[in-house]
């Protein structure tokens, strides 16, 4: 039995050694943000063997004028995200619970209640990409209503051959048919009837969007690049909103009111006195708490990008993609 | 192209563009922050520090 524990006490030893040679990867090229504050706001090893990040509180979606499976899939708690709030996550996310149960009877409960949570979440693209196509208002919502019925009632990811990309680019590319399908039959639908409408306050009110854009930058984006756009917005306040949670969750809100416009600041931008003054805590505690908010805000974004994507090795391509896309449209809004 | 609705599901559409001085882009989001630098920062790679780690923090600080 001492041997056991000898064995283990070795192996955790070890464990921390590999971790911290590892941990700490600097961008190159940019300074590090982080490097102040490295001596001794670093994470012990206890620390990194728990997450108790669980999923931030959804209210219940509203759906009416009709009532479909759509509607028990959207209400349906998901799997997955408490999965990848753990250490070493990234394994089963989402997107890809959604492709290994896609041909799978058994497993359709649980991929259609995956495929509904990245449906709820991604709406906004969606809907900024059918409006940007021309559409009047209400057509736009009953279009992006039946997108989602399309997606969650057909045979969508059999159809898409989901062998297969990232999230993003499968419902994109299946966006820009599902359109052109529409417009071929000369879209007109009425409203009300059998028709399901996604209650579109709701959703606002559950994510409001705090997204700042010039009329300008709207106006002169395609499509597509809009989309982008949209969904790089959700990631980040998505991972925003879950950074705040857990602040509020301690009572620690004004920590994040007054840190979170800091997560990307340079090291001179950084006013830890004034910061130290307004918290009431000296100034090596606003480093510390600087250190590991931006730490955890970026564990928090890539585990957001996870869950669109099929393997972890596609989160930093995801991300680059993002970030060209937003390079680009600034290119254009010029 | 209508806004109305669009325009909805975005926070905020202003008249001028407020640029980033590092990227250049005009996209923000709700902490004042540049949409492609916190982007960005998912670019570097940490171990897993978990919720424990900022919570424990939290905690202690009187």
């Amino acid at each position: 039995m001492s041997t056991v524990k000898h064995s283990t006490s070795q192996l955790t030893l070890l464990a921390a050694v590999l971790w911290r040679r590892c941990s700490f990867r600097v961008e190159p090229g940019r300074p590090s943000l982080d490097e102040p504050f490295l001596a001794d706001g670093s994470p012990s090893d206890n620390e990194r063997t728990e997450c108790a990040q669980g999923p931030a509180h959804r209210p219940p979606l509203v759906l009416f004028n009709r009532r479909t499976s759509l509607e028990s899939w959207f209400l349906s708690s998901t799997p997955g995200n408490e999965a990848t709030s753990r250490p070493g996550a990234f394994v089963t996310t989402r997107w890809s619970l959604v492709l290994s149960g896609a041909n799978s009877k058994s497993q359709e409960k649980d991929t259609h209640a995956a495929l509904a949570e990245l449906c709820r979440i991604y709406w906004r693209p969606i809907f900024a990409f059918v409006s940007r196509r021309g559409y009047s208002a209400e057509d736009a919502e009953d279009l992006t209503q039946d997108f989602f019925v399309m997606i969650l009632e057909g045979d969508w990811l059999q159809k898409a051959n989901p062998s297969r990309g990232r999230f993003r680019s499968l419902l994109l590319k299946s966006l820009q048919n599902f359109l052109s399908d529409a417009a071929d039959k000369t879209y007109t639908r009425k409203r009300g009837g059998d028709v399901s409408f996604v209650s579109w306050d709701a959703w606002m009110a559950e994510a409001p969007s705090e997204l700042s854009m010039s009329t300008q930058t709207v106006q002169s984006l395609p499509a597509e690049r809009l989309f982008d756009v949209q969904w790089a917005a959700t990631v980040v306040e998505r991972a925003l909103r879950r950074l705040r949670d857990e602040c509020e969750r301690k009572g620690r809100l004004r920590v994040f009111d007054a840190l979170s416009a800091y997560l990307i600041a340079e090291r001179d931008d950084v006013s830890c006195a004034s910061l130290a003054a307004t918290l009431g805590v000296p100034q090596g505690t606003v480093k510390k708490l600087l250190y590991r908010m931006r730490q955890r805000y970026r564990w928090l974004l890539r585990d957001e990008v996870a869950q669109t994507v099929e393997n972890p090795a596609d989160i930093e391509d995801e991300l680059r993609h993002l970030c060209g896309a937003l390079a680009a449209s600034s290119e254009q809004a010029r | 192209m209508n806004f109305y609705r669009f325009t909805d599901s975005l926070g905020t559409i202003t008249s001028q563009s407020n640029e980033c001085p590092h990227c250049r882009t005009a996209v923000r989001v709700s902490n004042g922050g540049c949409l492609r630098c916190l982007l960005q920062a998912g670019l570097t790679e940490d171990e897993d520090p978990g919720s424990e780690s900022l919570d424990a923090f939290l905690s202690e600080m009187e």
